[in-house]
């Protein structure tokens, strides 16, 4: 990517973080300090970093392209006959479901056989809040979620950019997680993330915005003192309850301080018009289209590196022509030939626009890369068999992201490959030194290799 | 930031209760080495590790709490008398009571150690409804706050539990969010609106009006071959319709500004042959529709239906009619002049709306929010500009740092729900202050402050130190407990003269809490949470297989469960009511769908049930059934683990990884049928064998709650009798033969849902006990431990002394030392 392209890793000031002096270091910094340093800034996730902060092996990594991450989980599942192929390798033979992806089929990898262990939950429909995290048993007593992989990447990579991460829907539902285990709710109004991306606001917006800004910083600071109050009054077994607060706050104020940081830069300037919003929920398809079309634009300009997206089926009948019943309910077709029939439908359109996202994503040219081959794209689903709310044998196909893809890679169906696995490969892939992630059980998936 | 010394004072305290356990059972140490020696290793040990568990290295460690909750499911598995399984050697009673209570002593001593020391209930913040409902009261507005919030985890029973209610970076974001959302509302400084009251009848409506004029069969001239449909009739008075069209969208009937509206409607059953029909009100704006209510419109005879709410600016008022539109022969209006069309319809004689209700003006939050502060008015004529509305006046104290330093305090105490410390609140009069000399204006500079209190930990943490509750922290668990929402006057001052504690008061206390309107809270949040009311939109049922259902009875489902419950308190029922009762609480639309005649509107009446109808208590109730079912099939497992659960208190362990049976609406074979290999299997059995009964009884009814004695199906079956909206029934066909019988696990067999009811109220004891642990966790925000079996026992007792009434019950869990102490 360019150098001092609006948006990306940018020269001009931020300003020192209250209680983040220490991070201003001098360059070039040994790569075990810059280890150290990417951990510590794991706390502040959305702090604009400078150029000079970077030693010469992270410029290194920042002259091959930045590396990047898209899930896409659509949460009804897809009818797993029409989707796995019969033989595994290379020479797969397609399926209805491939069929619709043909254009790029050297271009993903597609699994059977691989799962989260033990995802029965309070609910046939828990595993959508798992996804991304691998949390056993979600929602069943005691449950508590742990961070999901995409905001674990985040920590990381998401430091140079103008928002670490980006989740997106078809509802303000998201599959994405903090650490603490609370849903960071998704932006549903395509034109809403466009105008956050992309849109300068006028001169008296931006002044209230930097006021509210420095208002919240100023509100911080002084809940950080107000803490201190409390410790007295709480007993020894609630402070860490109450450092939890503090901790919050304090994330809370340097976040503020970057968001002002880069308010003061211009957005990225783009020729693409803004969307229209569809205000037709039922129009699932057509939503999850409008959100697609919003990734290569935010990958090209580096407003971000992480992109999480769920697409959730709803109680209403889809606006797909043919299709005359609730999706949900044609999900549990009860091998009906009728509700199997309009069920495909609707998921063949949503093949065909994942196939138009692989598209949209290749022909981005980056340096002498393209943005699909530097963006790892996984799309499957939380439910294997959504007749049953079964969770195992998922749906998952994963894109790009400089692997070898172009086969079908069939593991052992009656003792599922933890998902987790692919996981840390992933990650591996995008620079994160990591060797485990929630349940996984091995740190890659045997038969998928770089590319 | 911690103090050295009490870190070491607690480290003493938790070691010195547990040198006391250890102690006690040392001397008992014999009775759970019987155990570890006899009949159970030969499944539990190291090669066969039946469900995990290898007894030979098991040690006793119960200061460790994953060790304390391996030898409290071992305990509570053999007291159930699940352990040893059937047809194993079993020890004779005395070793089995022998081993039990060497096993429960410690375990009840080391967590009663740990309540005294630490307290039962963590800190614990303000649930999104809680918030909402705080700051409501805090600054006298009703601007919807609580979608602004995360939604709390998952993991918990009830969203009140301290485990699930954490911190985290973007919880803090959404707070000075929704504070500027509260704080937009209440500083509102806009011109007075005046109420206005203005009546429309349909054909003030041009597009209605159009569509009466224009005769029936007129070509469009669109381009198309398509021809005028008349949809509307005058009559006398008013204006007859059959079906839902977008004209019934009465754009004139809307809300000028944001605020409160009365709405009313006038209007009959038409051609309805001698029945109601059902007239649904709801707001919309072109993009979000919101149900008001519906309403029953009697046959032939007017009546003026009315409901208030708050309405965004823009938002109007859509009428639908529902269950219209047939006729004899099952044909709609399309197709026929209205002026001629014989089906059933509805006649409006006119619609009106009346506001922005207020009670003042200025209104009441401003002064909540800024205190007595001189007001500057513009000239009407000359209003300002900000923010792109008009205001019709401003705040301009004469010494605004003073007036800061005098409101900011006063709202801190009333939001913090308990005295302050002295100077607790000065840090942030200065922040205030800091904003005004850095060029604020004295409403920026409040409002800085305010939102400063309303991030604040003392406004978002329950203060409830370890030991007894104070008069107002046990004033504020109460009143969180029944309304949802902070303690009132009343329950304040009592807190402030030491009387709250005192049972006599904390009984009169509980009652007039229960009898005032905001205890609405308790049973949607309560009850909607125990009884998973809140999924009852999760699933929306087959249109095929269930042609009769629809909105209007989805939303009486959870109205008449609700009904239900408050009915419960209100009449101080038995709590054995829950599992069976001869009336229940129905509206028409219901009792339709029950067969069981007497309720005549929308509101939920009180009605017997019929001898012989399988209905009373909560299993046989529609919201129930619905939201156990997947919307096209039911299964039993998912039934009976509801009934273990939420009514006899006895989760299910969760299943292991073999994939749920797949549902099959083909109609060639049943769910019992598919369910075979729990009764063959012995690892199935051991725990299917309590699961599957309660679930088997109620596959009489179906996915919507109705009755059933054969499964719809799809492919396979009879043709249905009988007609519905005047057409004889196509969608689907009669099925296999459901079959209601099964056998408790304890040997007892039933035939049917009335005999299984029979069987369930013998264990009244335990539904009584397990809604005790429920109402416990729930009221205090802590999940039950060891020692609270001892507490919820006392709770039950003296209920049950008492009648067992569930008002009762309510009274002794608020009396309970339990609920007076952290």
């Amino acid at each position: 990517m360019k150098r001092g392209q609006a948006g990306g890793v940018n020269a001009c000031g931020a300003p020192a973080q209250s209680g983040g002096e220490n991070l201003l270091m001098p360059v070039p910094m040994p790569s075990l300090a810059r280890r150290t340093f990417l951990r510590q800034t794991g706390i502040a996730m959305a702090l604009p970093l400078l150029e000079s902060m970077w030693s010469s092996r992270a410029w290194a990594a920042v002259a091959e392209g930045p590396r990047r991450m898209v899930s896409i989980c659509t949460s009804l599942g897809l009818h797993a006959p029409s989707l796995f192929p019969v033989e595994s390798g290379r020479g797969y033979g397609s399926t209805p479901y491939l069929d619709l992806l043909k254009a790029n089929r050297d271009d993903f990898t597609v699994f059977s056989g691989i799962s989260h262990p033990d995802q029965s939950g309070a609910d046939g429909h828990s595993s959508e809040s798992t996804f991304l995290t691998s949390a056993r048993h979600p929602g069943l007593g005691g449950f508590r979620n742990s961070i999901s992989v995409d905001q674990l990447a985040a920590e990381k990579l998401g430091v140079v950019t103008r928002f670490s991460s980006l989740q997106l829907g078809t509802s303000n539902n998201s599959q994405s997680y903090t650490r603490s285990g609370v849903m960071i709710p998704a932006d549903y109004e395509p034109s809403k993330v466009f105008a956050k991306l992309f849109l300068e606001g006028s001169a008296d917006e931006v002044k209230a915005q930097m006021r509210r800004l420095h208002e919240g910083r100023s509100i911080m600071d002084r809940m950080s003192d107000e803490v201190k109050h409390l410790e007295n009054r709480v007993g020894q077994a609630d402070r860490e309850r109450l450092d939890e607060y503090f901790t919050s706050v304090r994330e809370m104020e340097q976040r503020l301080a970057a968001a002002e940081a880069w308010a003061q830069r211009p957005k990225p300037k783009i020729t693409e018009a803004p969307p229209s919003d569809i205000a037709e929920e039922k129009d699932l398809i057509g939503r999850m289209k409008l959100i697609f079309d919003l990734v290569p634009l935010a990958l090209r300009t580096d407003s971000t590196r992480i992109i999480t997206i769920l697409v959730q089926g709803r109680n209403d009948v889809p606006k797909v022509p043919g299709v005359e019943m609730d999706h949900h309910n044609l999900s549990h077709h009860g091998q009906d030939e009728n509700k199997l029939r309009q069920l495909h439908l609707i998921e063949q359109a949503q093949m065909q626009a994942f196939g138009g996202l692989l598209s949209a994503l290749k022909q981005q040219q980056e340096g002498g890369s393209n943005l699909l081959q530097r963006t790892a794209v996984l799309f499957g689903s939380n439910l294997g068999n959504a007749n049953s709310h079964d969770t195992k044998n998922l749906p998952i196909i994963l894109a790009g992201g400089g692997f070898r893809h172009g086969q079908h890679l069939k593991l052992d169906e009656k003792n599922n490959t933890p998902l987790g696995n692919l996981f840390v490969q992933t990650l591996q892939r995008l620079g994160l030194e990591v060797d485990a992630f929630g349940t996984s059980s091995g740190a890659s998936v045997p038969g998928l290799e770089m590319a | 930031m911690c103090d050295p010394d009490m870190t070491r004072l607690a480290f003493c305290l938790i070691t010195a209760g547990g040198i006391a356990a250890g102690g006690a059972l040392s001397a008992r140490a014999q009775d759970r080495s019987f155990f570890q020696s006899a009949s159970c290793v030969e499944c539990h040990d190291g090669e066969v590790k039946k469900g995990g568990l290898d007894l030979t290295v098991l040690t006793w460690n119960p200061a460790e709490p994953g060790n304390a909750a391996r030898w409290e499911k071992i305990h509570d598995r053999v007291a159930h008398g699940e352990m040893p399984p059937p047809g194993k050697a079993r020890p004779d009673a005395a070793a089995q009571a022998a081993f039990l209570s060497s096993v429960a002593a410690p375990l009840h001593a080391l967590a009663a150690s740990q309540q005294a020391t630490r307290g039962r209930t963590g800190l614990r913040r303000l649930n999104r409804t809680e918030y909402e409902n705080t700051v409501h009261w805090l600054l006298g507005i009703d601007a919807p706050l609580k979608q602004v919030l995360p939604e709390e985890g998952s993991g918990q029973s009830f969203d009140t539990v301290a485990d699930g209610l954490r911190f985290s970076q973007l919880q803090i974001e959404k707070y000075l969010e929704a504070a500027d959302l509260a704080l937009d509302a209440a500083l509102d400084f806009a011109p007075p609106a005046g109420t206005r009251k203005k009546r429309f009848s349909l054909t003030d409506k041009e597009d209605i009006r159009e569509n009466l004029d224009t005769p029936q069969g007129k070509p469009k001239n669109n381009g198309t071959d398509e021809k005028h449909q008349v949809l509307f009739r005058r009559v006398k008075g008013g204006v007859a319709v059959f079906t839902d069209t977008y004209q019934l969208g009465l754009s004139p009937v809307k809300a000028e500004r944001t605020g409160r509206y009365t709405l009313r409607v006038s209007g009959y059953g038409f051609q309805s042959r001698k029945e109601p029909v059902t007239l649904i009100l709801m707001t919309d704006n072109y993009q979000q529709k919101r149900v008001l209510g519906t309403f029953e419109l009697p046959p032939d005879r007017p009546r003026v239906v009315e409901v208030t709410t708050r309405m965004e600016e823009g938002e109007f008022l859509r009428i639908a009619p529902h269950d219209t539109n047939f006729n004899e022969e099952g044909k709609g209006n399309w197709g026929t002049d209205a002026a001629v069309y014989d089906g059933v319809g509805m006649v409006i004689q006119w619609v009106e709306i009346e506001g922005p209700l207020s009670d003042s003006w200025p209104p009441r939050s401003v002064e909540l929010a800024a205190g007595l502060v001189p007001r500057k008015d513009y000239a009407p004529d000359n209003y300002p500009w900000r923010a792109g509305h008009q205001v019709a006046f401003d705040l301009v104290p004469e010494d605004p740092t003073a007036a800061l330093a005098t409101q900011l305090p006063v709202f801190a105490a009333r939001a913090w729900r308990r005295p302050m410390e002295p100077g607790e609140a000065s840090g942030t009069v200065r922040l205030a202050q800091d904003a005004l000399a850095a060029g604020s204006s004295f409403v920026e500079a409040l409002r800085t402050g305010l939102k400063a209190i309303l991030c604040s930990p003392q406004f978002l943490l329950f203060d409830e130190p370890p030991g007894a509750l104070s008069g107002p922290a046990l004033a504020n668990r109460l009143s969180y407990f029944l309304w949802s929402g902070p303690p009132d006057e009343e329950l304040f001052s009592l807190a402030r003269e030491g009387r709250l504690s005192q049972p006599d008061v904390l009984r009169a206390q509980v009652q007039r809490l229960l009898a005032d309107a905001r205890s609405r809270h308790f049973v949607t949040d309560f009850a909607g949470q125990w009884l998973g009311l809140r999924t009852i939109d999760a699933t929306s049922p087959d249109t095929t297989l269930y042609p009769e259902f629809d909105d209007v009875l989805k939303r009486s489902m959870v109205g008449e469960t609700e009904a239900f419950f408050s009915e419960m308190i209100r009449a101080n029922r038995p709590v054995s009511d829950f599992i069976q009762s001869d009336w229940l609480m129905l509206n028409r639309r219901l009792g339709r769908h029950y067969g069981i005649p007497g309720a005549k509107t929308e509101a939920y009446e009180k009605v017997s049930v019929p001898p012989g109808n399988p209905r009373g208590g909560l299993l046989t109730q529609a919201a129930i059934l619905k939201v156990t079912a997947n919307g096209t099939t039911t299964s039993p497992v998912v039934r009976g683990t509801w009934v273990m659960k939420r009514l006899l208190g006895q989760p299910p362990a969760p299943p292991p990884p073999v994939p749920a049976i797949e549902p099959d609406t083909r109609g060639a074979t049943t769910v019992r049928e598919l369910l075979a290999k729990h009764r063959t299997s012995a690892t199935c059995n051991s725990c299917h064998r309590n699961i599957d009964p309660p679930g088997f009884a109620l596959e009489s009814f179906d996915v919507i709650g109705g009755w059933r004695g054969r499964y719809r199906s799809t492919d396979k079956g009879d043709s249905v009798p009988g007609k519905f909206q005047g057409q004889s029934i196509w969608q689907y066909k009669l099925g296999l033969p459901v079959d209601p019988s099964g056998q408790l696990a304890d040997g007892r067999a039933f035939n049917d849902i009335q005999s299984f009811k029979q069987l369930l109220l013998t264990q009244s004891d335990t539904v009584l006990r397990a809604i005790a642990g429920k109402l416990l966790v729930y009221g205090t925000g802590a999940n039950l431990d060891f020692a609270d079996r001892a507490a919820v026992a006392t709770i039950a007792a003296k209920t049950q002394a008492a009648g067992s009434g569930f008002h009762t019950l309510i009274g002794e869990v608020v009396l309970s030392p339990a609920f007076g102490r952290k």
